[in-house]
């Protein structure tokens, strides 16, 4: 889905200029579009709420989509932004805290038992990923959300998150190095494809660093 | 946490690759490639939801690009009524270089000028009754009517513009309001036709103040022709 050809991309070009204008088969063709991307980022933050958080983002996507200029990328980048505004609102508003990666993680476990029957064995996956990513500290989950699922790059997505550019690509790359903890079982498993890359910082910094060493880099 | 040597070989340069969707690490790549799966059903449960609310929303930039062009169509109706105004002030200077309508003596000529142009009701009949009346000179009628019709020419402009704005009318057609504004120019452009009807008064005025003609014809062209 983030990577999506670009012959789909002109296609979703056109359509965000016609739905613009009022055209609703365009208007349905973005929202298929974005919506999964939405509601797995929100899912990272309210959990089971995270349809009800995109379905108020949609009003709103709704109502000041006729004003709203920019491109593609930026189309996504502001109604991701638009669903974060309304998760924080809705966290707020269930008196949840909105920082800290443990209810977070509560809630994203809540959301896949809840759904766990009707999911395809693909979406069964899908939940489990989301649910690993929303696991990170949400500044790392965020971002790699963002980058990955909603598909922005570094710049949009700090500009969602209010964040340097440099600082989503810091925090991302913590996240990967969380979720490269979590994911090898042995270590030797996940050396070999990392050294094809690798030089010398990598072996400075690591596994504590992914707290704090990794920031001195841009 | 973990202390796997995996997760410490991943830098950040790596990272990018694999949040660009490099499979640069094997697991980390499975895992984002999951995470941005094609959507599944359950996920565009609230299309329908977000459609309607999509259709209940009145288009505010949409109507505001139509004022945007009612504005410009506006403004356009105005410069060629404008124009319009100075060809046919053009042409009664025109006429009046030619001696037709030489001079003025407003209060007199009012009235029986009005009466003759509602007779006609049009442009044509000024020039018949300049004809009559200008008797004397043979070119009157030859050059009255050119004068009429560089005025019909001139007054069609406005109104072919505002028709060929029919395609913009589509657009205002779903504003009432908007018809306002393209009937003033309109308007405009029949009084256009009043005014030079004005003109052609003076033109008959002159037949009647015969000897003033050509003085006042240059205060008359100079009036009109800046």
């Amino acid at each position: 889905m983030a990577r999506m050809e670009r012959a789909d991309e002109e296609r979703l070009c056109r359509a965000l200029r016609a739905a613009q204008d009022g055209d609703e088969e365009s208007f349905r063709m973005l929202y298929r579009d974005v919506q999964p991307r939405l509601i797995r980022f929100a899912g990272a933050l309210v959990g089971p709420d995270a349809e009800d958080v995109t379905s108020e983002a949609w009003l709103q996507i709704a109502r000041d989509l006729p004003s709203f200029r920019g491109d593609l990328d930026g189309f996504r980048g502001w109604t991701a932004t638009i669903t974060r505004h309304r998760a924080l609102d809705h966290l707020r508003r269930r008196s949840r805290r909105p920082n800290g990666d443990v209810p977070v993680e509560a809630l994203t476990t809540m959301a896949a038992e809840a759904d766990t029957e009707v999911a395809a064995l693909d979406g069964i996956a899908t939940r489990d990923a989301i649910r690993l990513i929303a696991e990170l500290p949400r500044d790392q989950a965020e971002a790699v959300l963002l980058r990955v699922v909603v598909g922005l790059d570094a710049k949009t997505a700090g500009k969602v998150l209010g964040k340097r550019s440099g600082a989503v690509r810091t925090a991302s790359y913590r996240g990967l190095r969380r979720l490269a903890d979590r994911l090898s079982p042995a270590p030797a498993d996940a050396v070999p494809p990392a050294r094809l890359a690798g030089d010398v910082r990598p072996l400075l910094r690591r596994d504590k660093n992914g707290g704090t060493g990794a920031e001195g880099v841009t | 946490m973990s202390d796997h040597n995996g997760a410490g070989d991943l830098d950040r340069r790596t990272a990018e690759r694999v949040l660009g969707g490099a499979d640069d690490h094997a697991r980390l790549h499975a895992l984002l490639a999951a995470a941005a799966a094609p959507a599944r059903p359950e996920e565009l449960a609230g299309e329908d939801a977000a459609v309607t609310a999509f259709k209940a929303v009145p288009r505010p930039a949409r109507t505001s690009r139509m004022a945007a062009l009612r504005r410009f169509l506006t403004v356009k109706a105005l410069v060629l009524v404008g124009g319009s105004l100075i060809l046919t002030g053009g042409a009664a200077a025109y006429a009046a270089m030619n001696g037709h309508i030489p001079g003025r003596a407003p209060d007199p000529s009012a009235t029986p000028t009005f009466d003759q142009r509602r007779s006609t009701g049009q442009h044509s009949e000024p020039v018949t009754h300049v004809t009559p009346r200008s008797e004397e000179p043979a070119t009157a009628p030859s050059s009255a009517p050119p004068a009429t019709k560089k005025r019909r020419s001139a007054s069609p402009g406005p109104a072919a513009d505002p028709s060929a704005g029919s395609g913009r009318e589509n657009a205002p057609g779903q504003q009432t309001p908007p018809p306002g504004n393209p009937d003033p120019p309109r308007g405009p452009g029949d009084d256009n036709g009043s005014p030079s009807g004005e003109n052609s008064g003076n033109g008959q005025e002159n037949g009647n103040n015969g000897n003033n003609g050509s003085p006042p014809g240059q205060n008359s062209g100079n009036g009109q022709s800046p």
